[in-house]
């Protein structure tokens, strides 16, 4: 059985070299959400977490031993605004836009600078095509899994979110982009263990082993693998 | 009426999930149609029934379900999805498996419930202070529709 820890120093490191192994993609501490950092680190270490990436804090931070990540949760309909949003968003770690049309997804895949596309359980099936999903895995952008939306849709919904994951995830071992995976939660109550991830998964269409490369994406996207450049 | 033999009743399996939030008032009636709704909404009908899931018990924070060997792996995926139990949100968390309650009692630690410290004014709000284990604070504001928390430690709370 998992032994809670008792009283942990949970004082703010210095940034340090962290292995973040496994990683929840996206999480919204307080004032966005109802659960402060150091607890929200507290809980994450709890359900075997090492990292997260955390959208709403002005950087990057070390709590106790989970490493955080700050996130900027972008929405925007076209490039232009899109562009201007993330000039005007404050300098973080991992820059997440949300998906939309073929052509608009395209469009900033090739043009802005983002970590991790989200919110593709919302897009049109044709959203994310072989296109997309190459460029993605030339540029080194991963494609978000939010597990929010299958724990707290029903219905109708969660099954076209179920298929649209279940697409995303053939495309992904196809075309090798990354996938990054995500309890989206606003609150503890929001928050799913390690093992909870690896179950909605297999629900969502992605076998173990890609679950593993998607809790450990989030520190791949810090230090990406760069395409050999031929020096004559 | 004499009892079934050992090899002829069916093969359960014990499953201990911890509650989040601790406090949360859930009644194992309430738990149980909770988890059953969740169960059905994921798999079906067919495969929900086929589980033959039940809540043994829901106190002090940590809920044991029981259901059919092999089923455990759907039983927890489910589990997984339940957000809320009537109208307070919860989580549930399993966090061991055994083939018998007695076997399972044993890797239960039951720790203390959450004191209650009084009352904390934040602006215009006023939660009642809940402090758990370690450094874990938790305010509630019990509504008329609904019960809102905040999730803090107390380093938090000096910050506010």
């Amino acid at each position: 059985m998992r032994q809670f820890p008792a009283d942990t120093n949970y004082s703010f490191l210095p940034q340090g070299r962290f292995v973040m192994k496994t990683a929840d993609a996206c999480i919204y501490p307080y004032p966005v959400g109802d659960a402060s950092l150091r607890r929200l680190a507290d809980e994450l270490e709890l359900r075997g977490f090492t990292g997260a990436i955390a959208v709403g804090i002005p950087a990057g931070c070390t709590v106790g031993n989970v490493r955080f990540l700050s996130g900027v949760d972008i929405t925007a309909n076209s490039v232009k605004s899109c562009r201007d949003a993330l000039r005007s968003a404050p300098k973080t770690d991992v820059v997440m836009v949300h998906a939309g049309d073929a052509v608009f997804n395209r469009a900033i895949l090739g043009n802005i600078p983002l970590h991790i596309l989200r919110g593709i359980y919302h897009t049109d099936k044709r959203a994310f095509d072989h296109v997309s999903a190459r460029m993605a895995a030339d540029r080194g952008v991963a494609v978000d899994i939010d597990l929010s939306r299958i724990i707290s849709e029903s219905g109708s919904r969660r099954q076209r979110t179920l298929e649209r994951y279940r697409e995303i995830s053939r495309l992904s071992r196809k075309y090798g982009f990354m996938l990054t995976i995500s309890s989206g939660g606003r609150s503890l109550v929001g928050l799913r263990s390690v093992r909870a991830f690896v179950l909605l998964g297999a629900v969502a269409g992605l076998d173990e082993l890609q679950v593993c490369e998607a809790l450990a994406a989030p520190a791949a996207l810090m230090s990406p693998h760069l395409s050999v450049e031929v020096i004559e | 009426m004499r009892p079934l033999p050992p090899t002829q009743r069916p093969n359960w399996r014990y499953i201990a999930a911890e509650m989040v939030p601790r406090w949360c008032p859930a009644s194992a009636r309430d738990m149980h149609y909770a988890i059953l709704g969740c169960e059905a909404s994921l798999f079906g009908d067919s495969n929900a029934a086929s589980m033959r899931t039940s809540v043994i018990s829901c106190d002090g924070g940590v809920v044991i379900v029981r259901c059919i060997r092999g089923t455990e792996d759907d039983v927890e995926t489910a589990l997984a999805t339940v957000t809320d139990v009537g109208v307070a949100p919860v989580a549930l968390h399993p966090f061991v498996t055994s083939g018998t309650i007695h076997g399972l009692k044993k890797k239960i630690v039951i720790r203390s419930l959450p004191s209650d410290e009084g009352n904390y004014k934040i602006g215009d709000n006023t939660y009642r202070i809940l402090r758990m284990s370690g450094q874990k604070v938790d305010l509630v504001q019990q509504g008329i529709k609904q019960t809102t928390a905040l999730y803090l430690n107390t380093d938090d709370l000096e910050d506010f």
